[in-house]
């Protein structure tokens, strides 16, 4: 016999099962149940509810109608973790069916680390030289003439100017880079 | 069985999490996809018991039990459950005797050993009470008054306390061992126990209600057999009947010292095979019903000079006596082509109350009425007013709320399914003329040509009205809704074609009732039905069995497709059949009520090959091994194949399997026993015996291991797995008995034995998945008292010895079997794995969970190669380090919180799609979904965002114009300077 009070909306479909529904104790309203006339033997009390996950318990009977609880471990049968009895059983959590679906967000994106990666050197790139123009006119000019320079050096056909006529609307992400970096 | 040491294990744990997390453990549904594709339907079984509720809100509610140990409230407006209590499934759950009256909800379970009070309106248990248990089985509850609640056991009788369910007293019965108690009745302040002794008397006890023994006093009836039915009318009359000489005893319970006898013939009935009674409880007179045919009852009225006939009525199926202020009435039902004509007759003057009589539209397949539960009320304008429920031969449960029509039905008999297919739906018209194309090749260029134009513009035509259909989609949506919120019929106006990807299916449920549904697998519906009261499963070993065969698929157009039902004759235990178009229910080649044959079937098998019109004919093997094949028009077929037609026969019985192949005799085709197999009857008993599902689709012959080379696959397809279980006694000193279980894998062509494996100190019940080169099995391990699930997985080795085709006859040698087992860790009921269209997706394996879930879990997991210790190989080879728990989350449990109860088989079908695989359970409960082992990866999931992705490729071309245009000035602007 198992005796067991706890507090729940949820009586109505809930059930307890020992040994898989081989003995099946019917809740009352106040959350008890009792389970009659179970032969001597090791028992894994279980509680079946659709929402919520309930801890289960192992019940031994011995033949001379001694019981006693504990923790249910397949791995060892032998660990004597008991339990108090009559059995108090509480729902661990609730049953999580579902996956979230995946949003959208811009933290998201941009803390992606792929992103991280490429923006920060972008902003290297775009933002030092405007820093650097304005602190000092020599500078600028010594970096115009270096720029020109380099320019000047770079006679290689644009490859975006060239990828853009062929394909009018191909719309690879080298090209943008490209064009941004001047 | 594995054992493992407790620091390897922690290290695994630790390398497993690491694993688990790149490994699609599961797919989970999304919250907002719940019922999109998957249904759930309850049932409770044949209903044996039926009362209005007379506590909660009156005739509100209808209280039922039934046959499946179920205890359960129907709302009385639509049929949905209100609550249902599941009882055990063995016998201590049995319900003997349900009581209510009032507020009392009381039955009586497990051979007397259990009484409880429910909750009418809750369903909650009140208390509950262990008594005994009566040896005999038989166990009766009457009430006794407002405090007394009496309960009668083989050897005693218990006087409880009706509200707190103390026991107030109980009373030994006088030789409760030579007697065997059956009754137990209540009249005045008294309550009568009878006893029958068989062949000598009937012992009555008198208890007074203070739980003191008054007299017990027997009376002759050297007449009792075991075919007599003995029945206590009210007013304390207990009447008999002997289907000997077609009599009737009665005795007054009171006072009666003699059986006064009346034989049928002198009231006037025709005596017949299947005489019954019913007994009448709400009124005071002693009045019964004899029940002589299907559509044949009798009022009999029970007086001291014996029975006297108080109404014949003629091919009255149903009738029940109610009465309302203090005015008793006959309720008859009578059934006539199509309809239902309900008569009421005033009990004291006999004539017919006109106003109360109605014709109610009825349908041929639920059979005769059985039952009739009527709830009498008076309205407002103080008329007569009724409300009644039909219990029929078929298990439906139909109610009456306005006259004249069927509010609703519930069709009891879903929950006793036994086989189960999926079949295509056909394609649309269109697409079949489109198809037609390819099958004639008498036409010319010119003609074929024309017949492609006309196809396609009608494509067009369709195509665009489909879209204007859409585009005015929500108007005449709406005008549809409301025409069926009035009509109150569901939609299945919509036609059964196929659908863009072959995910909708009809399937095809054959129950144990003997009845046939054709169900849609959209929302689960009811297509069509047919109802066979003379069809039986085959039953040995507690299992039934009706078989279900797909002769013909849809994909032979224009040839219909084909279902073949095989099952026994109720009567004879002759073979049944009945054929059918699965798709519109229509018979063929059988006629619509089903064909029997005039032998007894043994074994049936399909044929290997089609015949000229794409039809599968069926092998029926009777006992004297001769072979019939249905329809009679494959037999040439057979004539060109029979060298290679193979059977085999596992006997439960004799404990013998034998495998025959076909041999010509004159004309006529034999069965030829070619090899034997005896596995003991006297150690142990076959429980089951799993083959593979006939045409598997099996993608990739073997397995890429860590160091590039392929271990190949033993795909034998005439592999069977033969489990038996039997006991044997342990020698060592603490001695007892224990359960073992062994597993042979035996080849059902040659007989070779090709592996077997034994569990020692485990026990059943056991369910095996067989496929491909694999059998997953399950059983509980008495030793650790856990349920432990095996696997085996069987390879040729590094060769292959035949790329080809597998033959039984040159097969490779001995396979080598990988094993391993882990643990469950919940109870299952049954499990069952995927099937796709290909077998490229990977499978997985679908566990009925005693809990209520379907839980779906990888193959993966279960896989024999799974390593004690992960190496750089295994880890190449993608495998799972070994844990031996197997992993439970409730992601994986794909019928969320429907929970399923006694779920008896899973069946598993394709779908169009590769990527996905239908799921049916069945059980007492029906629940269908889809499921995609392997996420779906052949269409786009059906939230991807494609606002979102044109926007970025929109942007991206903006961008690259912009900047080119950009770009190109300052180009032109630098050239300038």
């Amino acid at each position: 016999t198992l005796t067991d009070a706890r507090n729940s909306d949820w009586l109505g479909v809930t059930r307890v099962l020992v040994d898989g529904g081989d003995y099946i104790g019917y809740l009352r309203s106040d959350g008890s149940f009792v389970v009659n006339e179970l032969p001597s033997g090791s028992y894994v009390v279980e509680i079946s509810n659709p929402n919520y996950i309930f801890e289960s318990a192992r019940v031994d009977i011995s033949r001379k109608g001694m019981v006693r609880a504990r923790r249910v471990n397949y791995l060892q049968f032998s660990d004597k973790t008991s339990m108090s009895y009559p059995l108090d059983l509480k729902d661990r959590q609730k049953a999580k069916y579902f996956q979230t679906r995946e949003q959208w967000r811009i933290t998201d994106f941009l803390m992606n680390p792929m992103v991280l990666t490429m923006v920060l050197p972008l902003l290297l790139i775009m933002v030092l030289p405007k820093l650097m123009n304005a602190a000092d006119p020599e500078a600028q000019k010594e970096m115009q003439s270096q720029m020109k320079a380099f320019n000047d050096k770079s006679t290689v056909p644009d490859i975006s100017e060239m990828l853009a006529s062929w394909f009018p609307s191909t719309d690879t992400k080298k090209p943008k880079h490209k064009a941004k970096k001047k | 069985m594995k054992k493992f040491g407790r620091s390897m294990m922690t290290g695994n744990i630790l390398l497993l999490l690491g694993v688990l997390q790149t490994l699609p453990i599961s797919q989970a549904l999304y919250e907002d996809q719940i019922g999109k594709f998957d249904w759930h339907q309850q049932y409770v079984g044949k209903i044996t018991d039926m009362f209005w509720d007379q506590s909660f809100n009156a005739g509100k509610r209808v209280l039922v039990s039934s046959e499946r140990h179920v205890l359960a409230s129907v709302h009385s407006h639509n049929g949905s459950l209100a609550w249902r209590k599941v009882l055990e499934d063995g016998p201590r759950g049995r319900i003997d005797k349900t009581l209510h009256s009032g507020n009392l909800l009381v039955t009586l379970t497990g051979g007397g050993r259990f009484v409880r009070k429910w909750n009418a309106g809750s369903g909650l248990a009140d208390w509950e009470v262990s008594l005994p248990g009566s040896k005999s089985g038989r166990a009766d509850l009457v009430q006794c008054g407002r405090d007394l609640l009496a309960v009668m056991i083989q050897d005693a009788v218990y006087g409880l306390d009706p509200r707190s369910g103390r026991q107030k007293w109980s009373v030994a019965l006088p030789q409760s061992n030579q007697v065997v108690y059956t009754h137990l009745f209540t009249s005045g302040t008294n309550l009568f126990v009878i006893g029958q002794s068989l062949g000598q008397q009937v012992t009555r006890v008198t208890v007074d209600m203070e739980g003191v023994v008054r007299s017990t006093e027997s009376v002759k009836a050297p007449w009792l057999s075991e075919s007599t039915q003995c029945e206590v009318t009210n007013g304390g009359v207990l009447i008999c009947y002997r289907s000997e000489d077609q009599s009737l005893q009665t005795l007054t319970l009171t006072d009666g010292q003699v059986f006064k006898s009346t034989s049928l013939q002198i009231l006037g009935l025709e005596p017949s095979e299947e005489v019954s009674m019913e007994t009448v409880r709400k009124v005071e007179e002693p009045l019964i019903f004899l029940r002589t045919a299907k559509n044949h009852m009798a009022l009999l009225e029970l007086t001291n000079d014996g029975v006297k006939l108080k109404k014949d009525l003629p091919s009255i199926c149903a009738a029940q006596v109610v009465s309302l202020d203090d005015k008793s009435m006959l309720f008859t039902l009578e059934r006539i082509p199509g309809e239902l004509k309900m008569k009421v007759y005033d009990l004291e003057t006999g004539s017919e109350m006109a106003d109360l009589y109605q014709t109610i539209t009825y349908l041929p397949q639920h059979g005769y009425p059985q039952r009739i539960e009527v709830l009498m009320f008076k309205k407002r304008d103080l008329r007569l007013g009724c409300r009644f429920a039909i219990l029929s031969e078929d298990y439906s449960m139909q109610m009456v709320l306005k006259a004249g029509k069927i509010a609703w039905r519930r069709e009891e008999a879903l929950a006793y399914v036994l086989s189960v297919e999926m079949i295509d739906l056909p394609v649309s018209e269109n697409q079949a003329k489109y198809e037609d194309e390819f099958g004639s090749h008498k036409d010319d260029i010119a003609t074929m040509f024309m017949k492609r134009f006309k196809t396609q513009i009608s494509q067009l035509k369709t195509y665009i009205q489909q879209q204007l259909q859409k585009l005015q989609g929500h108007r005449h949506h709406h005008h549809d809704t409301e025409a069926m919120a009035e009509s109150g019929s569901d939609d299945d106006d919509e036609d059964l074609t196929r659908d863009e990807f072959n995910l909708n299916k009809l399937i095809v449920l054959v129950t144990g009732a003997g009845k046939v549904f054709g169900v849609r697998s959209t929302n689960g519906h009811i297509e069509w039905e047919h109802f066979f009261p003379e069809l039986a499963p085959f039953d040995g070993n507690n299992q039934q069995k009706l078989l279900l065969f797909v002769q013909r698929t849809t994909a032979h157009f224009p040839n219909p497709p084909q279902c073949t039902v095989v099952g026994k004759h109720k009567g004879t235990g002759n073979g049944f059949l009945f054929s059918f178009n699965p798709i519109s229910g229509e018979p063929v080649d059988t006629p619509p009520t089903g064909q029997v044959l005039n032998y007894r079937i043994t074994q049936t098998s399909m044929l290997g090959e089609l015949d000229d019109h794409f039809l599968r004919g069926i092998l029926l093997m009777d006992p004297d091994n001769q072979i019939h094949v249905f329809p009679g028009k494959c037999l040439s077929v057979l004539k060109k194949t029979f060298g290679s037609q193979y059977m085999f026969v596992a006997d439960r019985e004799t404990g013998f399997i034998k495998g025959y192949r076909t041999v010509p005799n004159q004309g006529k085709f034999l069965m030829e026993n070619v090899w034997t197999v005896n596995l003991q009857k006297k150690q142990q008993t076959i429980t089951q015996v799993v083959g593979k599902r006939p045409l598997e689709q099996v993608h990739s012959q073997g397995r890429v291991l860590g160091d590039r080379s392929v271990l190949y696959r033993y795909l034998n397809p005439n592999l069977v797995v033969v489990v038996t279980e039997g006991e044997f006694i342990e020698q060592s000193q603490r001695g007892g008995v224990f359960n073992t279980i062994n597993l042979y894998l035996l080849d059902s062509v040659t007989g070779h034995m090709v592996f077997h494996c034994s569990h020692k100190r485990a026990k059943g019940p056991i369910t095996v998945v067989h496929s491909e080169n694999w059998v997953v099995y399950n059983y509980f391990n008495q030793k650790s008292r856990r349920l432990e699930m095996a696997v085996l997985e069987l390879y040729e080795g590094k060769e292959q010895s035949n790329s080809t085709a597998f033959s039984s006859f040159s097969s490779p040698r001995q396979p080598l079997v990988l094993r391993q087992s882990y643990i469950m860790p919940l109870f299952i009921s049954t499990m069952a794995t995927t099937v796709t269209e290909k077998g490229i997706t990977s499978k997985q394996i679908i566990f009925a969970l005693k809990l209520g879930g379907l839980l779906a879990l990888p193959k993966a997991l279960l896989d024999p190669r799974r390593p004690l210790v992960p190496t750089q190989e295994t880890m190449e080879e993608g495998t799972i380090p070994y844990i031996p728990e197997l992993p439970v989350n409730a992601e994986a449990i794909i019928n969320y919180n429907q929970s399923l109860y006694n779920v008896q088989g899973i069946h598993t079908s394709p779908a169009g799609l590769e990527s996905t695989s239908l799921v049916l359970s069945y059980g007492l409960d029906l629940y269908f979904t889809r499921v995609q082992p392997s996420k779906m990866f052949d269409v786009l999931k059906e939230d991807f965002d494609y606002f979102f992705i044109s926007a970025v490729l929109l942007g991206m071309f903006v961008v690259t114009i912009a900047t080119q245009k950009l770009s190109a000035r300052r180009a032109l602007s630098r050239a300038w300077k």
